[in-house]
C-alpha cells in the first residue's frame, strides 16, 4: 500500500474559473481581437458568428467552444509515462555565460552544439538553447533547428518546441528540414496583448495554411502593463485571449489541428515597477503558475510549468530559491513538466551551469515526492529487535542492501563535511557545475542518421545561397 | 508657487498642475519661469528619483502625464526665446517589432527632459524614420527592438541610416540589447532604461 502523495491544497476553484470561462467567453462575443490581415480577415467573413467591424472580430460562444472541443494535444512517447519528469531548457537567448571565462557574451554556433549535446544528455526538451550570434541574421534560425535535429533527440520535435520562424522563407527551409529528417513542423502565433498580433507572424501562418500544419497559439499579457493589474484580471485577459486566438486559428487552419501552446498556456507575468522589467520567480509569478496549473486541468491541456526562471544573474541563492520552491509547489500541484531550465535574469541569459543545478534541484524534488510504499517489512521489526545499545546498524546486511536504494545520491548538492570539503578542493556550486558540464557534453553519443544529415546540410547549403531568403530579413 | 507647481509634478497630480499654471499665468509670472522653475525642475528630481530606484514606473508615468498637460497649457504662451529646447528626437519601433511600452515611456521622459519628440509608432520602416529625421531636422533617432529577430535588424537600419543622412546620431533600445551589442552595430549610444537614455541624448546633442 503507497503512502500518499504530497499534494498542495487549495487555489482557484471550479465555480472560480468558471466564472472566469463565461467572462472571457463575453469578452470574445462583445470585445473581440484586432487582426490585421486581409486574407485571414477575408477567410473569417465567410463564417456565420463571426462579426468584423475594421480589424477588429468577435466570436460567438458555440465557435469557441467548439474550437476548444477540436483542438488537439499530440504527447510525445516520453510525456505518456505520469512517472516521467520532463525538463524544456533554453529558448534561443542572446547572452551566454562563457564556460571558460564566466563572463556574459554572445553566443556562437560552437556553444550552440556544445549545448545542444549537453541537452541531449540530460534528456531536455523544448527549443534550441542559444542563438548562434556569429551566423548570419538569415541563417539563425535555420541552424538553430538542423542542430536541434542532428544532436538531439527531443528538441524541436515535440508539442514542446517553441522555436520563431520569423519569415516566409525561413518557415520553408524549416519545413523541408523537418521532412527530411522526420521531425515535427509546427507553426506559432503569438498575440501582442492586449488583444492584436503581429502582422508578420499573421502572414507567415496564412502562407501556411494550405500545407497542413499543426498550429499553436500564445500569449503573455504583462499585469499593470499589457493587461490589469490584478493577477485575476491578468489571467481572464490570457484566457480571452488564447480562447480567441485559438478560435481563430480552428476556422482558418482547417487542414490540420490547432491548439494552445502548454508552453505559455494561460500565461500571464508580473512587472516590476520600480526596475521596469518582467519579474519570472518572484511570488506573484508563483502564484500564478499554481492557477495556471488549475486552468490548464480545466481545460484539458498538458501542464507544463514554467517555473525554472529567476530574476538572479547569476547561479546564486536567488536562483535556487525561487527555482526550487517554485518547482517544488508546482509539482505538488501535479505538475510533472517544468520548462526554461539554464535561464537567469528573466530569461534573457543562458547559462549551462545554471541547467546542471536545474537538474539536481528537479532530481531533488523527485526525491521528496518520490512514491513510498507502507509495508510491514520495511518496519523492520525485526532489525529493530536485533540490534540494542552499543550497537550499530551500519554493518547489518539490510543496511547494505538498501542504503543506495533509500537515499538520493546528489551529484552537485554533496552532502560532504567542511573538511572534506576543503581537502576536495573548497569548490564552490558554481564550480562544481561548471565541471558537470564538461563531463557532460563529452557523453554525448546521439547523433541523427548520417543519410539524413547529408539531406540536411543540402537544404542548408541550398539556403545560404539563397538571395530571396537573404532579403526575407531585410527592409 | 513655483515652488508648489514643481511639487504637483512630482506628485503626478495634473489637476493640481494645470490649476497653477492657469493662476500663475494670471499673476502675471513670466511663462518661461513657469517652465524652466517649476515643471523642468520638477522633472528633474522624478529623473532623480528613479534613478534611484526610490520612484517607480506608474508614478513616473503619472509625473509625465502632468507635464505634458502642464506643457500643452503653457504651449501658446512660451515664445521661442523661452524654450531651451535640447534637441529633437525622432524614435520609433522598428519595423517587424510593435512593442512599444519602452519606447513610450522614454519619449514621455524626454519630453519632460526638454526634448522635442517625434514619435512614429511601432512598426516603422528604416525608410519612414530617415524621411522623418530629415524633413523634420532632427538631431537623434531613438530605435527600439523587443524581439531578438528585429534586434538583429538594427545593424542594418543603422547602415542604411548612416548612408542616407549626415550627422544622424542613434540611439538603441530594449531588452534582449547590450551596449556590446550596440557598438557592435555601430550605434552612437544604448540606453537601458528611460533615464539613462535622457542622460545618452544629452550627451549625443551635446547639451
Amino acid at each position: 500500500m503507497p503512502i500518499e502523495d504530497f499534494v498542495l491544497q487549495g487555489g482557484l476553484i471550479k465555480d472560480q474559473i468558471n466564472m472566469m470561462h463565461e467572462k472571457a467567453l463575453r469578452l470574445i462575443e462583445e470585445v473581440g481581437i484586432h487582426i490585421p490581415h486581409r486574407g485571414i480577415l477575408k477567410i473569417l467573413s465567410n463564417y456565420s458568428g463571426v462579426k468584423i467591424y475594421k480589424d477588429n472580430v468577435t466570436f460567438t460562444s458555440d465557435l469557441v467552444l467548439e474550437a476548444l472541443k477540436k483542438s488537439k494535444y499530440v504527447l510525445p512517447e516520453y510525456a505518456q509515462d505520469e512517472n516521467n519528469w520532463i525538463v524544456s531548457s533554453g529558448v534561443n537567448q542572446t547572452k551566454y555565460y562563457d564556460l571558460e571565462t564566466g563572463k556574459i557574451r554572445e553566443p556562437t554556433e560552437k556553444d550552440l552544439i556544445e549545448l545542444t549535446k549537453l541537452c541531449d544528455v540530460l534528456d531536455t526538451v523544448g527549443a534550441a538553447p542559444v542563438k548562434p550570434m556569429d551566423v548570419p541574421i538569415h541563417l539563425q534560425e535555420l541552424l538553430m533547428h538542423k542542430i536541434s535535429y542532428e544532436y538531439s533527440r527531443y528538441k524541436c520535435n515535440d508539442i514542446y518546441e517553441i522555436m520563431d520562424k520569423s519569415t516566409v522563407a525561413c518557415a520553408n527551409y524549416v519545413y523541408e528540414m523537418a521532412q527530411a529528417a522526420g521531425k515535427w513542423f509546427t507553426f506559432g502565433i503569438w498575440m501582442i496583448s492586449p488583444r492584436t498580433f503581429d502582422r508578420n507572424n499573421l502572414e507567415i501562418a496564412y502562407r501556411l495554411l494550405d500545407r497542413g500544419i499543426p498550429m499553436w497559439i500564445s500569449t503573455m499579457p504583462v499585469t499593470g502593463v499589457s493587461a490589469p493589474i490584478t493577477i485575476q484580471a491578468a489571467l481572464l485577459q490570457s484566457i480571452f485571449e488564447h480562447l480567441a486566438g485559438l478560435t481563430m486559428l480552428n476556422l482558418i487552419n482547417t487542414k490540420s489541428f490547432n491548439y494552445i501552446s502548454p508552453n505559455d498556456a494561460f500565461e500571464a507575468d508580473p512587472f516590476d515597477m520600480k526596475y521596469a522589467t518582467f519579474v519570472y520567480g518572484s511570488a506573484e509569478y508563483a502564484r500564478i503558475t499554481l492557477h495556471k496549473i488549475a486552468l490548464c486541468r480545466y481545460y484539458g491541456i498538458p501542464i507544463m510549468a514554467k517555473t525554472l526562471l529567476t530574476a538572479a544573474k547569476e547561479p546564486d541563492a536567488q536562483a535556487a530559491f525561487e527555482i526550487g520552491s517554485h518547482t517544488l509547489l508546482a509539482a505538488l500541484a501535479g505538475a510533472r513538466a517544468f520548462r526554461c531550465g539554464g535561464l537567469l535574469n528573466h530569461g534573457e541569459l543562458y547559462s549551462a551551469e545554471m541547467l546542471v543545478i536545474v537538474m539536481e534541484i528537479i532530481e531533488y524534488i523527485r526525491n521528496v515526492l518520490k512514491e513510498e510504499e507502507f509495508e510491514e517489512k520495511r518496519l523492520m521489526v525485526d532489525e529493530i529487535r536485533a540490534v540494542g545499545p552499543g550497537q550499530s546498524y551500519i554493518g547489518r546486511k539490510s543496511t547494505f542492501k538498501n542504503f543506495r536504494k533509500e537515499f538520493w545520491e546528489p551529484e552537485l548538492f554533496i552532502h560532504s563535511n567542511l573538511g572534506q570539503w576543503k581537502e576536495m578542493g573548497a569548490k564552490s556550486i558554481w564550480q562544481y557545475s561548471r565541471e558537470l558540464v564538461k563531463k557532460r557534453i563529452e557523453e554525448h553519443t546521439y547523433c541523427i542518421d548520417k543519410d539524413i544529415k547529408v539531406e540536411l546540410d543540402k537544404i542548408y547549403d541550398c539556403a545560404k545561397r539563397d538571395e530571396q531568403l537573404k532579403k526575407s530579413y531585410e527592409f | 508657487m513655483l515652488e508648489e507647481l514643481k511639487s504637483a509634478i512630482i506628485e503626478g497630480d495634473e489637476d493640481l498642475a494645470t490649476e497653477l499654471i492657469k493662476t500663475l499665468l494670471d499673476n502675471g509670472e513670466k511663462p518661461g519661469n513657469i517652465l524652466n522653475k517649476g515643471l523642468l525642475k520638477g522633472m528633474d528630481v522624478v529623473g532623480q528619483r528613479f534613478k534611484t530606484y526610490e520612484m517607480y514606473l506608474p508614478e513616473v508615468i503619472m509625473s509625465a502625464t502632468a507635464m505634458k498637460a502642464a506643457i500643452d497649457l503653457l504651449k501658446p504662451h512660451i515664445s521661442k526665446a523661452d524654450i531651451v529646447t535640447m534637441g529633437k528626437i525622432v524614435m520609433a519601433t522598428i519595423e517587424g517589432d510593435v512593442h512599444d511600452i519602452g519606447k513610450n515611456l522614454v519619449s514621455m521622459m524626454l519630453e519632460g527632459a526638454g526634448f522635442e519628440i517625434i514619435d512614429l509608432g511601432v512598426d516603422v520602416s528604416v525608410k519612414r524614420i530617415i524621411e522623418s529625421f530629415c524633413d523634420e531636422s532632427a538631431d537623434i533617432i531613438g530605435i527600439s527592438a523587443l524581439l531578438t529577430t528585429t534586434m538583429l535588424a538594427l545593424e542594418r537600419a543603422i547602415q542604411l541610416i548612416r548612408e542616407s543622412t549626415a550627422g544622424a546620431k542613434v540611439m538603441v533600445g530594449g531588452a534582449p540589447l547590450t551596449h556590446e551589442y550596440a557598438e557592435k552595430i555601430g550605434a552612437d549610444g544604448f540606453a537601458p532604461d528611460a533615464l539613462r537614455a535622457i542622460n545618452l541624448s544629452k550627451n549625443l546633442s551635446g547639451k
